[in-house]
């Protein structure tokens, strides 16, 4: 070390060096030479090499040092002191730069007693990271060594001697949530640099079944791959991390560039991946808010990202969404919704209506069908097809289900012995086959319900459970007893093929196609083939929706065995089924098919 | 699904078509010739061979080699804008090559007159329907229109 200062200050070696002044000439110009030598050596050295004094003042720096700090060239001319050099830095957030002079001024008031490995890491952008040491030289002077990771400093262990975190996610490499959320906030600060500073939170669709059925290594190394190409799309001065799980996030500088982007990121994500063996069909959704100058704080911003998130999320994904305050307010409708929702329950709002089920050919009732009905003492009464998609998202739809279950067996107990009660048990309920075997068991014990009394109706999508038990838990509710319907048949996919997989004992027609009846033959020929099928599988077959004569007399010459809808009655409280039976008894005749 | 554990040297054979994107002005042959040069330089070194199919419509790939290797190449070749809507039609182990003979060999359309084969399949490949082409359709339909890449480019 004394040498290079020695080589570094050219008067002193020559003034040391006493005898020799009729050389002077010489050893002045070998000093010079040698001071040349010293900076070109140091101009090549594969990292940044500065010298400060114990005020930060600046006395030397090569290439290097200004190019990895990212310095303009006018400054790099001169020597400014280090707070002006930090100030000019684009990419160093505020606390970063507080944290280099705290670091400085930290290592150079320990004096002897600083740990000579002591370093400090800092993330500038993506990819471009630096370890920072400092190290005494003597005379009131202390040389910074500043590595980009072409020298081991940074490639060490992930931990940072200045008492903050490690910054990156280890799986990816990316930056982490911490890190990214650091430099938003940092942005935040200083609003009007913040301006025009756009989030875009990007979520994997399909991820969670790679995960599942691939298992964890393989949805990792898929992470990694889906991160590379999101790597590949981001410029020098994005700041790409991952958030967690399957969630990356991106901010740019401009908001101009944000859908642009996320299209570009949806396509690249959308491409098949080659994993391990396998092949992932993936895909993402993104939410997109921009920075508005002083009024948005980084977790508003962070807040409406994930908002618009949601709401391409919700439109199916493989599609992003611009933030707009309508979704905040319909998230903040959505959360006292669930709230309520979830105190429904407990708080005895929840009751059930009954909607009368007819056997076409004998004109007699077969049996009701249990229909859900809140009435919330504000809101007032709450369309089912608002709250059941909430109960099955937010999973309160279990509890919902076996409140149903046990009060329709209950209620049904006091209906005439022919009459059957019909319970909808949803896709959640059957996704957990046991509890719901269970529910279904205590529901009759408690009630004294025969099971040939009971039946469960089942969606499509509810058979397409994951759950391996599901079809043996079915056939063991028809064992006992119960009876098991297919509720809306013909809204979905593979309606046929469902049929084959379990023996119905029934088949609800969906309204849609009794709607459509006298609009279009489709609908006709629909139904009739349906109640052929039905026919020839031994399985009843009632038309859903039947509103007037008319479709009733249809339904019934295509074949339909049982009909529901409005021109029987509309949904009845249970506390009236009983004048319902009592009046239908005498005055029934009136719903006549042909009529 | 698949549990067996493949080695990640283990010989695989990936087979995939996309859509062509190269602009019409640019004489196609150009641009496949530097294709071609381009992954001949890359395969040889990594001991990948296979053969690719290109019609005015799409493109249809084998490729063949080691699994790791197969991947990393297929990283790259999804990201070219020279074509879109890449679909993975198989990735399987294998035991032997089909292309064992040049590292990739090529057909251009087969002949002026000839109906572009690969229409039907991409046309496939984008609607919702069961997809009717299959790995091994296209593995077939390469076997029987590639020719030595030598009649291509002059080694």
């Amino acid at each position: 070390m004394q040498e290079a200062q020695a080589k570094l200050a050219p008067d002193r070696l020559v003034s040391d060096r006493p005898g020799f002044r009729p050389n002077q000439r010489l050893s002045v110009a070998r000093a010079r030479a040698d001071s040349r030598l010293a900076n070109k050596v140091l101009g090549l050295l594969p990292l940044g090499v500065a010298v400060i004094d114990a005020d930060l003042q600046l006395w030397f720096w090569n290439e290097q040092a200004a190019g990895l700090f990212g310095v303009p060239p006018q400054m790099a001319a001169g020597m400014p002191p280090l707070g002006e050099i930090l100030a000019g830095i684009r990419h160093l957030t505020a606390r970063q730069r507080d944290g280099i002079a705290a670091f400085a001024a930290a290592q150079i008031a320990a004096g002897d007693r600083a740990e000579p490995e002591s370093c400090l890491r800092i993330s500038l952008r993506r990819d471009h990271r630096l370890a920072i040491q400092i190290r005494g030289i003597g005379s009131g002077r202390w040389m910074l060594i500043i590595d980009d990771g072409r020298l081991a400093l940074t490639a060490g262990p992930n931990r940072p001697a200045d008492g903050g975190v490690a910054w990156l996610d280890p799986l990816t490499g990316l930056n982490n949530r911490r890190h990214f959320n650091q430099v938003l906030r940092d942005l935040a600060e200083t609003a009007s640099s913040g301006t025009g500073h756009t989030v875009l939170t990007i979520d994997l669709d399909r991820f969670k079944a790679i995960n599942d059925t691939l298992g964890h290594p393989i949805g990792d190394a898929l992470l990694c791959l889906a991160a590379k190409r999101l790597r590949q799309e981001t410029r020098e001065d994005d700041l790409l991390a991952r958030l967690g799980g399957d969630e990356f996030v991106i901010l740019i500088a401009s908001g101009e560039r944000a859908e642009p982007l996320a299209a570009r990121m949806i396509e690249v994500l959308s491409r098949p991946f080659l994993v391990e063996g396998h092949v992932a069909n993936i895909g993402a959704s993104i939410g997109i808010a921009g920075f508005a100058a002083g009024e948005t704080s980084a977790d508003d911003l962070m807040r409406y990202a994930e908002l618009a998130l949601y709401d391409a999320k919700s439109a199916g994904g493989g599609t992003w969404r611009v933030f707009d305050p309508a979704m905040a307010a319909q998230a903040q409708a959505r959360r006292e919704l669930e709230t309520a929702l979830r105190k429904a329950l407990t708080m005895g709002e929840l009751s059930l209506a009954y909607q009368p089920q007819l056997n076409v050919r004998t004109q007699t009732l077969t049996g009701f069908e249990a229909l859900l009905r809140w009435t919330h003492p504000t809101l007032g009464q709450v369309s089912p097809t608002t709250f059941i998609p909430v109960a099955e998202e937010i999973g309160c739809i279990v509890a919902l289900g076996e409140w149903v279950l046990k009060t329709a067996c209950q209620e049904a107990t006091r209906w005439p012995a022919e009459i059957s009660v019909a319970v909808n048990v949803s896709p959640r309920q059957l996704g957990d086959s046991e509890r719901l075997a269970a529910a279904v068991q205590s529901a009759l014990q408690s009630s004294g319900l025969p099971p040939e009394r009971l039946e469960l109706e089942i969606t499509e999508g509810a058979m397409l459970s994951t759950d391996p038990h599901v079809l043996e838990t079915l056939h063991r509710f028809r064992a006992n007893g119960i009876r098991i319907a297919m509720d809306d048949f013909g809204t979905g996919y593979s309606s046929l093929s469902q049929l084959r997989s379990f023996p119905f004992d029934k088949i609800k027609i969906d309204r849609s196609f009794v709607a459509a009846l006298g609009f279009n033959g489709e609908a006709a020929a629909m139904i009739q083939a349906i109640a052929t099928l039905g026919a020839g599988l031994g399985m009843t077959t009632i038309a859903e929706g039947v509103e007037t004569a008319h479709q009733a007399a249809l339904v019934g010459a295509h074949g339909c065995t049982d009909i529901q809808g409005y021109l029987i009655s509309r949904p009845i409280a249970a506390a009236a089924v009983d004048a319902f039976l009592s009046r239908y008894a005498r005055t029934g005749d009136k719903v006549e098919p042909t009529g | 699904m698949m549990k067996k554990m493949h080695h990640s040297g283990s010989l695989y054979r990936l087979i995939y078509c996309s859509r062509n994107m190269i602009d019409r002005g640019a004489p196609p042959e150009t641009e496949i010739r530097a294709i071609l040069t381009a992954s001949r330089r890359n395969n040889k070194l990594d001991n990948i061979t296979g053969a690719l199919l290109f019609t005015a419509s799409g493109f249809a790939q084998v490729l063949e080699g080691p699994r790791e290797v197969v991947e990393r190449s297929f990283e790259r070749i999804s990201g070219d804008p020279r074509h879109a809507d890449v679909t993975v039609l198989s990735f399987t182990p294998t035991e032997r090559r089909s292309f064992p003979d040049w590292s990739m060999g090529f057909s251009g359309q087969i002949s002026p007159d000839a109906a572009d084969p690969l229409v039907h399949l991409l046309a496939d490949t984008t609607s919702a329907g069961p997809r009717v082409t299959t790995g091994s359709d296209v593995l077939h339909l390469l076997e029987q229109v590639v020719q030595r890449e030598d009649e291509w480019i002059p080694a």
